[in-house]
């Protein structure tokens, strides 16, 4: 049974690299390359915070917060302290982490709604220090002339390098959290997430787990910021805000909340959907600003109707229907008398 | 430099804005006690009742009109959110409601941005008149200059209606058949369904009143702070700060708190950072969480349970 | 830190809920490889006492010791690591997962590896888990549950699943089996299964302590019997003589003496 999965994970890995690889073949159009690459980031976020909320079960409203920092942190130690890019995204991971843990240690010992009205205020304190603290993040005007990413002497300058750079990380990870959920410690996660208290009798930690997954996510966030700023060139607070936070819960939502792989699948949509809708909103002014109203939407049918999400529920569905029916009970044993 | 002016006027503007938050956190915990959910959409109330006087007002209804008017609103817009989660409520784990809730609060704010844009929008304050001005006895005041205490008319109504809601809620709550109804839903479900009590009307009541509630604190602080798209987050937020430091499902803890963290608050953009401002009530929840997630109700009554 | 023989004792064990005691001042021992029954009339307290050994109630006072060391007081998992099982009164497995994932969690104490091994399955750790996988597959064996291996567990018939959730706890190698009502809804020739896998478990070395309300069942297994009502113990000892206590007799009128 196990190795038939790993090869699951394997075969998926594979297929994602071919069409990667394959695909700026027969897409030229750079516009559609650097969208692919935003997908490639929202993936990563997705991915983690899939984890937090499919498996550990928690809603985080603040995700964006932690991309933020990622990207700020890349921002700053790149273009004020010109400090290599790399270690700049490694600085941002450490930072994200410890104030994933400052969140997560006191609110993951409780009931969900505390940890998702914590991120909530979080985010929006961070967002606030993004723009007030104008001396370091130079407020709403944002940090432009980001310096692209460079390993050796090859910068990553256009559209295509910066579609395959984006994509190679994000199936690397996504590998790396197919790995874990099909771990002890996913199984330990899928768990606790079945039922807290019988986990706990058979030996798991459950808030310890509840904050390592949390943490785990916060990092995969600023890893995608820190890929952002380098991507984008330029960041400014309105991208990180609520409204992204809530996107990031459509997208997992959407995708499924115990598939790793739904996750690219969630990202893309709304990824596109929102593109689309900006675009079309320019075109029709019904139409302008409605992602946001598109989402809230999306959250409540989907949640009221198939709560695993709705390429979960869809999967799920597809088993039901192609899975052989149980075997019998078995028939009753001869007396065995065992009572005075 | 005797502060004490300074004092007085950051109490009262901070018992004002408090008012507010006191009422939103009791939103939030009537609906808490009756359903176990944290409606997340709870600040959007608030901003009903702003955005709606606004709108009913530019459209020329006279504000003692339109103020109930954008209340009704609200109410048809909790019940329906209450009614919307009446089968989710049976089976759905925290976050899925969670979910559905925060969904409920992005659609609303999208309308809002939609409908009435993303700018700020001025309310009329609901009478109009200079603000009374108290010169303060000199053995309060000092050397101070000005000796003065300033109340605005609008947040005296703010701090009067706030009041008013209390006092009309303890007695719903102690006098009323249907008050004493949901508070049976609150203390054990199965028990009230049992005695004949329709839990799901009880439901849909307890948003409808929150809702209501809300959204008059809403019409009466927008006058001062402008209603603007997003109001909300920020409203709920803080009221939820506010109910988790008295204790979720405390109702006199609720008051004590939202009229203590805007207190806080306005003492903060007074002395340390106005542009910071909002952080503190996160702070205050934080430090709670960290501290004792029961918060005031932890001094209510000894918790033996593990 | 007293030296005993017994494998756990509990000490005056008391909990108070907001002006109601559920548990008032029980005290008791269990032997090593002893079947202790712990029975009452519903609301006398008993899954109450088993929360507290596990550790999912906090005791509002009282001690809980483990081969002579405290434990009350102590978190779940950590109970759990020292050798206490249990089986919930409402099954309490993992239903999104399958029959066999169950039992493999309960193997969680047993095996090794953080995020780390996680993200990196290289080396002990696919070995590990085909280990795993065999062992849950014997337990799944012991309970006849192997044919049902791949299905999803809340999928199993209600009887099934009781035999489940005793596989998943065997698999964390306990030395205390606590069984919360583990014989309710289950039909006679279930009962009779149950009785035997209990028996089969004994031999394996495990010390077993149930909570139940069907006389028959407990009587005819167990060693010795504590019997509480209203929170206070009333009697212990074994069967025979319990059976006949007056107060028992008294605490039981107007209730059935056995249900099926």
């Amino acid at each position: 049974m196990k190795r038939s999965f790993f090869t699951s994970t394997l075969f998926a890995a594979v297929v994602g690299i071919t069409i990667t690889a394959v695909l700026p073949c027969f897409v030229k159009n750079n516009y559609v390359l650097g969208l692919l690459a935003i997908v490639a980031i929202n993936t990563i976020i997705a991915v983690g915070l899939n984890l937090v909320m499919g498996y550990a079960g928690q809603v985080s409203l603040g995700h964006a917060a932690f991309f933020g920092i990622g990207a700020y942190t890349s921002a700053i130690l790149t273009t004020q302290l010109h400090c290599n890019p790399w270690l700049a995204l490694l600085a941002g991971v450490a930072i994200t982490g410890i104030v994933a843990l400052t969140v997560g240690i006191p609110c993951l010992r409780l009931s969900g709604n505390y940890l998702a009205m914590a991120t909530l205020g979080f985010g929006w304190i961070v967002y606030t220090v993004m723009v007030q603290w104008e001396q370091l993040t130079k407020g709403t005007s944002g940090i432009s002339d980001i310096p692209k990413l460079t390993i050796g002497s090859f910068v990553f300058g256009n559209d295509i390098s910066r579609f395959y750079l984006t994509w190679a990380v994000t199936i690397a990870l996504l590998v790396l959290s197919a790995n874990i959920v099909n771990s002890r410690m996913g199984r330990a996660l899928r768990a606790l997430h079945g039922s807290e208290a019988a986990a706990a009798t058979l030996g798991i930690d459950v808030a310890w787990y509840k904050i390592q997954i949390f943490v785990l996510s916060a990092a995969y966030a600023s890893i995608a910021g820190s890929l952002y700023a380098h991507t984008v060139n330029f960041i400014s607070p309105s991208s990180y805000g609520f409204s992204f936070s809530v996107e990031l819960v459509v997208m997992v939502v959407i995708g499924g909340m115990a598939s790793v792989w739904g996750a690219p699948a969630g990202a893309a949509t709304i990824t596109l959907l929102a593109e689309w809708l900006s675009g079309m909103g320019e075109k029709i002014s019904v139409l302008k600003d409605c992602e946001v109203i598109v989402n809230g939407l999306i959250l409540i049918l989907v949640m009221v109707f198939m709560p695993a999400g709705l390429v979960c529920g869809i999967r799920d569905l597809f088993r039901r229907a192609a899975r052989k029916p149980m075997p019998a009970v078995a028939p009753p044993p001869t007396e065995r008398g065992v009572l005075p | 430099m005797n502060a004490i002016p300074d004092i007085l006027q950051c109490l009262f503007n901070g018992l004002a804005q408090g008012s507010i938050y006191a009422i939103v956190a009791l939103g939030f915990t009537i609906v808490f006690s009756s359903t176990q959910v944290v409606n997340f959409a709870q600040g959007e109330f608030v901003m009903l009742g702003a955005m709606g006087s606004y709108w009913l007002t530019s459209a020329h209804l006279p504000l003692y009109a339109a103020v109930p008017a954008a209340t009704l609103l609200a109410v048809a817009v909790g019940m329906a959110l209450g009614w919307v989660l009446m089968r989710p409520l049976q089976h759905a784990s925290t976050s899925g409601l969670i979910i559905i809730t925060v969904g409920a609060s992005m659609l609303l704010q999208g309308l809002a941005s939609h409908f009435w844009g993303k700018d700020a929008v001025p309310v009329n304050a609901f009478s109009s008149g200079d603000p009374l001005i108290f010169t303060l006895p000199h053995f309060l005041s000092g050397s101070a200059s000005p000796a003065t205490l300033i109340c605005e008319t609008q947040k005296l109504w703010v701090m009067g209606l706030a009041a008013a809601m209390m006092i009309a809620l303890n007695f719903f709550f102690n006098r009323t058949m249907v008050g004493k109804a949901m508070r049976a839903v609150s203390v054990n479900r199965h028990g009230a369904r049992l005695i004949g009590v329709n839990v799901s009307h009880m439901v849909i009541g307890a948003f409808a009143l929150s809702a209501a509630m809300g959204a008059v604190a809403g019409a009466a602080i927008a006058p001062i702070s402008c209603g603007y798209y997003n109001m909300g987050t920020m409203m709920g937020l803080k009221g939820f700060a506010a109910a988790i430091v008295g204790g979720l499902g405390n109702f006199p803890g609720s008051i004590i708190a939202g009229l203590f963290l805007g207190v806080l608050e306005t003492f903060g953009a007074r002395y340390f950072s106005s542009d910071y401002k909002d952080a503190f009530a996160f702070i205050i929840l934080l430090a709670v969480l960290f501290i004792n997630p029961q918060g005031l109700s932890a001094f209510k009554r000894r918790k033996a349970n593990g | 830190m007293t030296t005993t023989t017994d494998l756990l004792m509990v000490q005056q064990l008391h909990k108070a809920f907001d002006g109601y005691t559920a548990v008032h001042d029980v005290s008791f021992a269990i032997q090593p490889g002893q079947i202790k029954a712990l029975i009452g009339p519903n609301g006398a307290g008993k899954t109450t006492i088993l929360n507290m050994i596990s550790g999912v109630l906090l005791p509002s006072s009282g001690e809980i010791l483990l081969q002579g060391v405290p434990i009350s007081g102590l978190p779940s998992h950590r109970i759990a690591a020292r050798g206490i099982a249990r089986t919930f009164q409402h099954v309490e497995l993992f239903q999104n997962m399958s029959v066999v994932e169950n039992v493999m969690i309960g193997r969680h104490l047993r095996s090794r590896g953080g995020l780390l091994a996680a993200a990196f399955p290289i080396g002990y750790v696919t070995t590990q888990e085909r280990r795993v996988f065999t062992e849950a597959m014997n337990l799944l064996e012991m309970v006849q549950l192997a044919d049902f291996a791949q299905y999803p567990a809340g999928e199993l018939p209600f009887g099934r699943q009781r035999l489940l959730e005793i596989a998943r706890a065997l698999a964390t190698e306990p030395r205390l089996l606590l069984l919360d009502e583990a014989a309710s809804g289950l039909s006679s020739r279930e009962k009779h299964e149950l009785v035997a896998l209990i028996f089969t478990i004994r031999q394996t070395g495990v010390t077993i302590f149930l909570v139940d309300h069907d006389m028959d069942l407990v009587m005819g297994i167990s060693d010795e019997v504590v019997v509480l009502d209203h929170g206070e113990k009333i009697a212990e000892g074994i069967p025979a003589v319990v059976q006949n206590d007056e107060q028992v007799i008294a605490a039981y009128l107007g209730e059935e003496l056995s249900d099926a």
